[in-house]
This record gives structure tokens, sequence and C-alpha cells, in this order.
């Protein structure tokens, strides 16, 4: 995709995209709203120490250079621009951030290199928690299974600045409006063919005081959710909405970070939480022929050498494959790299 | 994905355009016929047509430009079975007719014939012609009124096509809005030669301005040597009609084509999307890198202004599908003092 040309006036070039093209021979192409993005943009050119003044805090991103438009619907806006109820007065924005505290929240899922394996099966999950396998119940979950789950958390990861009480909470998240009740979830329907949410039964607290101790349950909902319909444009792109329920943990900076149950230093806004299922055909036993989606989208027959984190004997098909998650209300957004293993022999 | 949407506010923000778009086409007579030594002609085993390209039409690079045919009516001097190709020249004469002008409603000569007027009173009837059909590759919609003209070599000798001072046949009398009828092949004009003054008896042929097609009588060569036979000797054009297979005639006809050019029409129906973005709005980004930590990178303290850059528009249905996608040439600053209008223009 070429450059659009910046030596001149400012030019819009504006194409349908493959869906609109599907939407206008269905009869059905109706545009009745708009976004605005910057993808392009890296905010970190923005140089408020330019020694030539502050109308030159912008040049370099000004000049940065626009693609032309793509025509694949999830190609264009990444990241959109955000609108919070005209306050031009906010100085903080909440992140999303993945939960990884597994001493402290119960059956999360925990990053390795990276990546966080999800097992096809219960015999590949076995394989690589045992004591051998050198995975564990937080680094490998299992598909399906409603004890283990992927957690993110939003709030105002500042180092605790400003600090994460419940008065901060109120002042910067509840009454700016940056709190999310509920995220959107994106993930490829190839492979990722469920998702279960959390209940609302979950708790996710931790007042205020050294004698205080967590209140953290994590109960998934073994029903999936169904996903939503339409973006039929993106090759088995599923979208889920997913429910969430509030961060209550407060000042946790009191002992060890070892025993801090929260990701976020600083106000905490909401706690999503989910488990996967797969795809039926890759839960194919290490007994019957390897699915072909592994061949096609993965690898096949790895030996636990070429996979981070794992020593377990035996081999291994992998795919792996993104999850992106954003927020509804605060634009805040992450992405996750889940790696679906299944043990070949 | 945007997390926010702004709705459009449909008899505000909305609004639709029809806007025509002329190219001149240009074609050299060389290119019909001299410069790749007819490896640019087509000529197809059925015999019925000759098509012309741009380039030796065996190359991926060459465009179809038009395609050559005659006939005559079954009631022309010139019909008889003698003729070669005879039936084949009347029914695409009666072809022609029926697709471009329709039916008399009689039984004893249902087609209608083409005339050199646009009265359609029987009178006046050019009863063997020779039919150009312009690509829609060149033509895009329709032919631009008033603008074709198409310059004929008419000196007597077949050697020395273009030695007298040339025939042009141009649709002189129309214009945009006069001087065109529309019949059942869509409107059309008569094609004047200037030579005898342009008036309703010099009319030598017809064109069609949406079907491409041009209709030139043959009596326009009247007196010239349109084929040089080794055997007969040189043909006069009722010689060529009635003596030649219909590619023969193609031919003499590409002999004797100077030049022609037209302006092209291609009709542009666009929606124009007004997408306003008020001082208030759009300030802020959901860009990873806007963010150091929690706080907002282009800020300083609380009151300074939220800044955001938009390089991207995205026009959404009502169920957030992306169906338009607009890019601005460079990042448009957004901040809280100032407004945007940012107009996009879909066109179908």
């Amino acid at each position: 995709m070429a450059f659009l040309d910046n030596s001149g006036d400012i030019i819009l070039d504006a194409v349908l995209t493959d869906l609109g093209r599907k939407r206008m021979a269905e009869g059905n192409f109706r545009i009745t709203q708009f976004a605005l993005g910057d993808d392009e943009i890296d905010y970190s050119l923005y140089n408020k120490d330019h020694p030539s003044g502050s109308a030159f805090y912008d040049l370099e991103i000004l000049q940065t250079p626009v693609f032309e438009a793509f025509t694949r619907e999830n190609a264009n806006i990444n990241h959109g621009l955000m609108t919070f109820d005209g306050n031009a007065g906010l100085f903080y924005l909440p992140s999303l951030v993945a939960n990884q505290k597994s001493g402290q929240v119960p059956g999360v899922a925990v990053k390795t290199s990276n990546v966080v394996y999800l097992a096809v099966n219960n015999t590949t999950y076995t394989t690589l928690t045992s004591g051998t396998g050198s995975l564990d119940q937080n680094s490998c979950i299992e598909q399906g299974k409603t004890t283990q789950n992927f957690t993110f958390e939003t709030g105002i990861n500042n180092n605790n600045d400003p600090a994460g009480g419940e008065q901060e909470r109120l002042d910067f998240l509840v009454n700016t409006g940056l709190l999310d009740n509920d995220f959107t979830l994106m993930c490829d329907g190839r492979f990722l063919t469920a998702v279960h949410p959390m209940k609302d039964t979950s708790r996710f607290r931790y007042p205020k005081g050294s004698l205080s101790i967590p209140d953290v349950k994590i109960e998934l909902n073994p029903t999936p959710l169904a996903p939503l319909g339409g973006a039929a444009g993106v090759v088995g792109r599923r979208t889920y909405i997913l429910p969430s329920i509030d961060n209550m943990v407060e000042d946790q900076d009191i002992g060890s970070s070892s025993v801090f149950v929260s990701a976020i230093r600083g106000p905490r806004g909401r706690v999503v939480s989910f488990n996967f299922g797969v795809a039926p055909d890759l839960k194919a036993s290490e007994t019957a022929a390897t699915p072909s989606k592994f061949a096609l989208y993965g690898r096949t027959n790895l030996a636990a050498a070429d996979l981070e984190g794992i020593t377990a004997s035996g081999t291994f098909d992998i795919i792996d494959t993104i999850v992106y998650l954003n927020g509804n209300t605060s634009g805040a957004n992450t992405q996750l790299i889940v790696r679906i293993i299944r043990q070949a022999s | 994905m945007p997390t926010q949407y702004e709705p459009f506010n449909t008899s505000n923000d909305v609004t639709t355009t029809k806007t025509l778009l002329h190219e001149v086409i240009p074609i050299t007579g060389s290119i019909v016929s001299g410069t790749y030594a007819d490896g640019n002609i087509k000529n197809y085993s059925h015999g019925m047509f000759q098509s012309v390209y741009d380039y030796p039409f065996l190359s991926s690079s060459a465009n179809h430009i038009f395609d050559i045919t005659v006939g005559y009516d079954e009631e022309s001097a010139l019909s008889g079975a003698a003729s070669v190709q005879n039936k084949k020249k009347i029914n695409l004469y009666n072809q022609y007719a029926q697709v471009l002008l329709g039916y008399t409603g009689s039984t004893a000569d249902g087609v209608r014939k083409f005339e050199s007027d646009l009265l359609n009173d029987g009178q006046r009837a050019m009863k063997e012609v020779f039919f150009i059909n312009f690509s829609r590759l060149i033509t895009k919609d329709q032919i631009k009124k008033g603008s074709f003209a198409l310059s004929l070599g008419t000196s007597s000798a077949f050697a020395t096509p273009f030695a007298d001072p040339r025939l042009v046949l141009a649709d002189s009398l129309t214009t945009e809005r006069t001087g065109f009828k529309n019949e059942a092949g869509g409107d059309y004009g008569v094609l004047y030669t200037s030579s005898v003054g342009i008036n309703a008896d010099s009319g030598v042929g017809n064109i069609f301005y949406q079907a491409g097609i041009a209709v030139i009588t043959a009596s326009v060569f009247n007196g010239v040597e349109m084929a040089s036979s080794s055997a007969g000797g040189a043909q006069n054009v009722s010689e060529v009609l009635t003596g030649s297979a219909i590619s023969g005639a193609c031919d003499a006809l590409r002999h004797r084509i100077f030049d022609l050019s037209f302006n092209n029409t291609t009709e542009i129906n666009s929606k124009i999307y007004f997408c306003r973005v008020g001082h208030n709005k759009y300030n802020y980004s959901s860009n990873p890198t806007y963010l150091t930590g929690g706080e907002i990178r282009v800020k300083d303290v609380a009151s300074d202004n939220p800044i955001a850059y938009i390089t991207t528009i995205g026009l959404y249905s009502s169920t957030n599908e992306l169906l338009a996608t607009a890019k601005l040439s460079e990042p448009l600053r957004k901040d809280p003092t100032n407004e945007l209008t940012l107009r996009v223009r879909l066109d179908y």
C-alpha cells in the first residue's frame, strides 16, 4: 500500500471496503455513522522539549506519511479517536492490563515468553502441567475450563500516581466517565469458537488496610456467549461483548509486591475475565491424525525444546492466534497472543 | 476497532450529486490502417465483422477500440443472390436497424431504415451503410453530443486516399440539448459533411450516442476507388459491397479513415458525507502510544488542551460494520480550539 501524496493540499482518498462492496451487492449498503482513527500516529514523537518552542512540538507527527486506504475491514481503524463528554481536562486515561498475579487470583492465566498456552484437551493439559511438564495451572489453561481464566483490569497504571484509593477511583475514573461496563473481544473463530464470560457473582476486592485480606473470586459461566452478528467481511473473525465487574482493590502497596492482587498501580476500574473453547476439530487426541489447521496455520510435531517453557516429553502441534480486547467506554485496549497447543505424541 | 461513533444527520450531513466527466478520444487513422501492418485487426471465422485494436491484438497490452461491419437493406439495389455474403449483409443491416431504431409496425417491411435526417418518415433512407461500433472501454457511458468527427479520405485514387481535401463527417447540428432524437437505441444525431454545406439534405450518417455506434452511408464514397483488386482492377464502393466479403469491405473503409475523434462521457453519481467534528469531540485517542504510564503524552498539566491527529475516517453501518474508508493525505490536528468538517465523497 503506497503513501498518499502529502506535498500539496490535503486530499481524501476514499474507498469501499470488501464488506462495503458485499453489502452493496446485497442491497444493504447504508452508512449511518463515522469514526475517526489515527493508527499511523506515534504520539511518542510529540516533543514537548523542542528547542524552537511549542509550535514545533508536533512537527514530526504532522510530517507522518499516511497510507492509502485499505479495503480490508479490520485494517483501517484499530484505535479510534475518543470523546469523553466534552471533558478537555483529563490528564490520565485508563489502560487495559493483563493480570498475572497467579498467587492471588485463582486460575489466572500467566504468560510464558509473551504467550499463554491453551491446551486443546485434558491429555495435553495434564502432560504439560504434570511434574515434568514444567507448566502449571496458570501458565497453561485448558480450553473450556471455568476454573481457569484470562483476566484483565482497567485503571490508571501510573506507578501509584495518583494512588489507588477509593477517592481516586471516584475522581479519576467514575466521575470522569472512564469506567468500562463492558468490553469487546475479537478473536479468530476458526480456532477459538467459544468464549465463557465471567458471572456477576465474581468478586475482585481488597479493602484498604493492612489487616484486610483479598477477596477475589473469579467465576466463569459454563454457557458460552453468542458472538455478535456482522463483520462477515473478515474471514473467521468473531466479536463478543463481555461483561465485567468493579475492581475494588485499594491501596495495595503495603508489604511485598508479591502479595499484590492487582496488576494496576493506581486507581482501578473494572475487571473482565473469560476463557476460550477451541474449535472441535482442534481437540483431536494424540492418537488421532493431526488436524489440518495445525499444518495450515501453525506448526506440527514440535519437540519441547522448540517451545518456550516446556520440558515435557512428546511432540506438540501449535497455532498462535491474537486476541483483541477493547474497553467500550474508555477505549483502553490490549492484545494477547494465545498459543493453542495439542499433544501430538 | 473504534469504540465511539458519530451519527450522520441524514438531512444535513449527506447529499448526492451527479457529475459528467468528459475525455477526448482521438484516434489517428494510421492506427486503424498502417502502423501495425494489420496486426491489430482481428477477423473472425464467422466473417460478420472486424475488430480494431490499438496494438497487435495478440499482445496483452492491446485494447479493443472499435468494430467495423457493413450491411444493406434487402430493398437495396446491391442486394442480390450474386453478392458475396448477401444474406449476412442484409441480416446485419436489419439487426442494427431493429435494435437502434425499432419497428415500423407494418407487416410488409417491419424494420425501420436508417435515414440521413431525424424525421423517420421513410424518406432519405440510407440502404447501404458502414457501421462502426465503438468499444465501451473508450465511449464509457456515452459519446458527448456534438463532439463526434470522422475524417475520411475521398480522393478517387486508391493509392492516395488522402490527397484531396478530406471529408469530415460531424454531428455539427447536435448539442447536449437540441438536434437529436431518442429512439429504441437511445439518442442519435445526424452526421453531416461540410463539403456541401450543412443543411437538412447533407446528412450522411447517424451517430448513436449511448450505443456508441456510427452509421455511415456508403454513398460518401461514390466515385472513389475503394479497393484495388489484382484480378479485377479498381473497385468502387458498390463493387466492394457486392463483390467482397464483409472483411474486405471493412478493409476498404479502414483504408479511407484519416482520423476520428469524440469526447466520451462518464456519469459519476456521488454521495457526499460531511463528517462534522465539533470542538469538544474526538480530542483524545485510544492509540497505544497516546499514554506514557497512564498520562496523556501531549499534556504537561490537566489544563492543557488535549490533542489528537486524524489520519482516517471510517464510514460505518448501524451495526458498526466498516463499509468505506477515507484517508487524509497528512495528519490533521484536532483539539478543543478547532472544529472540522471532513467531506468524504463516494463515487458510484
